[in-house]
């Protein structure tokens, strides 16, 4: 870590216009967040287009604070009607939502911005302690080990698929074949490209992005229009109490630092940290009988846990070019939009901007403090908003999304194709997060395969004799097999349950 | 249910069968055979064998369930199929009509399908949301939208 260039960074953020990116992104990160039916991963897709006409740091300013409000905002509808915004705070709802219930929202929320705050901040530091020494760790790497490392991250697709890890493989193997669609960047020459100019360079990211996750959910949406839930605890404490503070900070220190580490493996994402953060809390507790009737605790345990999750899932995404979850794939996406391809180069030819983002990750959890707690009654409104409204919107902010891009009408088709692609799937349950994965990761592993076989004469064994490479390949191993027995386990529980009924 | 996963699983061995095809135009690289067919072969070849796999376990009936049928009858499908229908029209007419005229009927049309009967408020908000990404895209971001023949 280097001081003067953080500090050089922090000059870039603390710019008037840097900051009110931070803030407009923090503001529709929180709001996405918080909307039922809007997941962090959709919400971020639908956001990313306001930043491709901004200035780098601008736009990146503004992209790390929707990650990071979006991770919160979650938390305000899983408290106040039970619904998680986003996966990552389903883990806040089982105290949230009691502590709601007796009329304690605000002490609910004003503990659930509090411990966010702190858990990405942590995040936030240990992101810029660590990831520079993992950068420079993985310098040494070539093909062989570039190739392991993507066969790493896809290896995630099996934790990302839910509860159907089959369908998971092959939309993951459906994914990597449109990842190759374009001129093939080894040879040069057009594959699957239907003698269109348009797809030269493969179907576009984002457009393709928010087919899959913003159009296909709004045809669902239309489908299943759902009643409204009237929220009607009022609000009546903005910022947590020095006793519930007291009470938690152990827990909201160790949730953060457990939720920093487990980001940062691929794989595991902020509801995962979240839920373990919160067996932990319950675990160590001197009372943990009252965990799930309301404690405080466990909201602060949840939530600087998934909080912190975000600096954590940056380390590999900065520094290895793998993102670890689906939110971070996105983020990874619109940085190269950016022009910024995210791996160790990153730190060794933009390294000041690698500090920007490490400043403005700082600065985002700051300011989704500030804001959280100044608008917590504007959010607990906003998530009330009829339907009939909302889901016209995200339609209409979709295909402007997918236009804006490159201007472009083509553009707009791809994502209503994917739209339709992604209703059938999510229909059917084929999970879309690994295709996301393909995409990043598809090129990545192809080139290198090509390149490490190349350089051995076509003999494979290149990838399994040097070590680092033989590594990752095995750790990918074991990443499957632990999120297979994970896949069982919970099989076996839910069947108990539902024997029990 | 069987049905969708069987549906899924042709879908696949055409599409397998689609790159097997296609890659046999590509240049071949004779000596490693690392040329551009060598990775999307090997992806065709997964998921044939992936999608062999899925109608054998949906033959064996170990197939998960799914929880609605999918029938063109069903008012909610269809719903769901003008709301797509729209989107496309709105593609259709968008450099014509020119952004905000046609996202404010667009809109207006949606609102109208989830069942929203309040015109005014229709309306207004309709006009309102068009103008504001209009203006946050076109003035704020430089994101040159088409005006149609407004413009």
């Amino acid at each position: 870590m280097d001081f003067g260039l953080l500090l050089k960074g922090f000059s870039a953020i603390l710019q008037l216009e840097s900051l009110i990116m931070v803030f407009l992104g923090v503001t529709g990160g929180i709001l996405v967040g918080s909307l039922p039916g809007l997941t962090a991963t959709m919400g971020v897709a639908l956001l990313v287009p306001f930043t491709f006409g901004l200035p780098i740091h601008q736009g990146m300013a503004m992209l790390l604070g929707i990650f990071s409000g979006a991770i919160y905002g979650g938390s305000i509808s899983a408290i106040l009607i039970r619904t998680p915004g986003t996966p990552a705070a389903a883990a806040t709802l089982l105290d949230g939502y009691p502590l709601a219930q007796r009329g304690e929202a605000g002490r609910a929320l004003s503990m659930s911005v509090f411990s966010s705050f702190i858990g990405g901040f942590t995040g936030a530091l240990i992101m810029t302690f660590l990831s520079p020494q993992l950068s420079r760790f993985a310098l040494k790497f070539s093909a062989p080990e570039y190739f392991a490392l993507a066969i790493f991250g896809l290896s995630i697709i099996i934790s990302v698929s839910g509860k159907s890890i089959y369908k998971g493989l092959i939309t993951g193997v459906f994914g990597l074949l449109i990842a190759t669609m374009g001129i093939d960047p080894t040879s040069g020459y057009p594959r699957f490209t239907f003698g269109m100019m348009d797809l030269y360079e493969g179907p576009s990211f984002i457009p393709t992005l928010i087919g899959l996750f913003a159009l296909a959910e709004v045809f669902k949406g239309v489908e299943t229009i759902y009643k409204q839930q009237k929220v009607e605890s009022k609000i009546t404490q903005l910022l947590p109490k020095l006793s519930d503070i007291k009470k938690s900070w152990k827990t909201i220190f160790k949730s953060s630092i457990l939720g920093t580490f487990i980001g940062s493996i691929p794989g595991a994402g902020s509801d995962i940290s979240a839920f373990v953060a919160y067996s932990e809390a319950k675990r160590s507790s001197k009372h943990p009988e009252t965990f799930g009737e309301g404690e405080i605790e466990g909201v602060a345990a949840a939530e600087s846990a998934n909080n912190a999750c975000t600096g954590g899932a940056m380390i590999p995404m900065l520094s290895l070019g793998v993102p670890g979850d689906a939110v971070t794939a996105v983020l990874l996406g619109a940085l190269v939009i950016q022009g910024l391809r995210p791996g160790p180069l990153l730190y060794k030819d933009h390294i000041d901007i690698v500090y920007t983002i490490f400043a403005g990750m700082m600065m985002a959890n700051v300011v989704m403090f500030i804001v959280g707690f100044l608008g917590i009654r504007f959010f607990a409104r906003i998530i009330s908003i009829n339907r009939n409204i909302l889901l016209p919107v995200i339609f209409l902010l979709s295909i402007v999304g997918a236009y804006s891009m490159r201007n472009s009408l083509f553009d707009v088709w791809v994502a209503i194709i994917f739209g339709v692609i992604g209703y059938f799937m999510q229909r059917y349950e084929f999970p879309a997060s690994p295709i996301l994965l393909a995409l990043i990761l598809g090129p990545m592993a192809e080139g290198n395969l090509r390149r490490a076989l190349i350089v051995s004469h076509g003999d494979p064994l290149i990838l399994f004799t040097r070590p680092i490479s033989a590594i990752l390949l095995i750790l990918a191993v074991l990443s499957i097999i632990t999120s297979l027995i994970r896949q069982i386990k919970l099989e076996k529980k839910l069947a108990e349950k539902r024997l029990d009924v | 249910m069987k049905k969708p996963d069987i549906v899924a699983g042709i879908i696949g061995i055409l599409l397998s069968g689609y790159v097997l095809w296609a890659t046999t135009r590509f240049p071949e690289d004779r000596v490693l055979l690392l040329g551009p067919a060598f990775f999307p072969r090997l992806l065709a070849y997964s998921l044939l064998v992936f999608s062999v796999g899925l109608i054998i376990l949906a033959l064996l009936g170990k197939s998960m369930k799914t929880n609605e049928k999918f029938s063109l009858k069903d008012p909610a499908v269809q719903r769901a199929g003008a709301s797509l229908l729209a989107t496309i029209v709105y593609c259709l007419l968008f450099p014509y009509l020119g952004f905000i005229l046609c996202s404010i009927i667009y809109l207006m049309f949606l609102m109208f399908l989830l069942k929203l009967r309040n015109y005014f408020k229709m309306i207004l908000i309709s006009t309102a949301i068009s103008l504001v990404i209009y203006g946050i895209f076109s003035k704020a971001l430089n994101i040159t939208l088409p005006n149609g023949f407004l413009g």
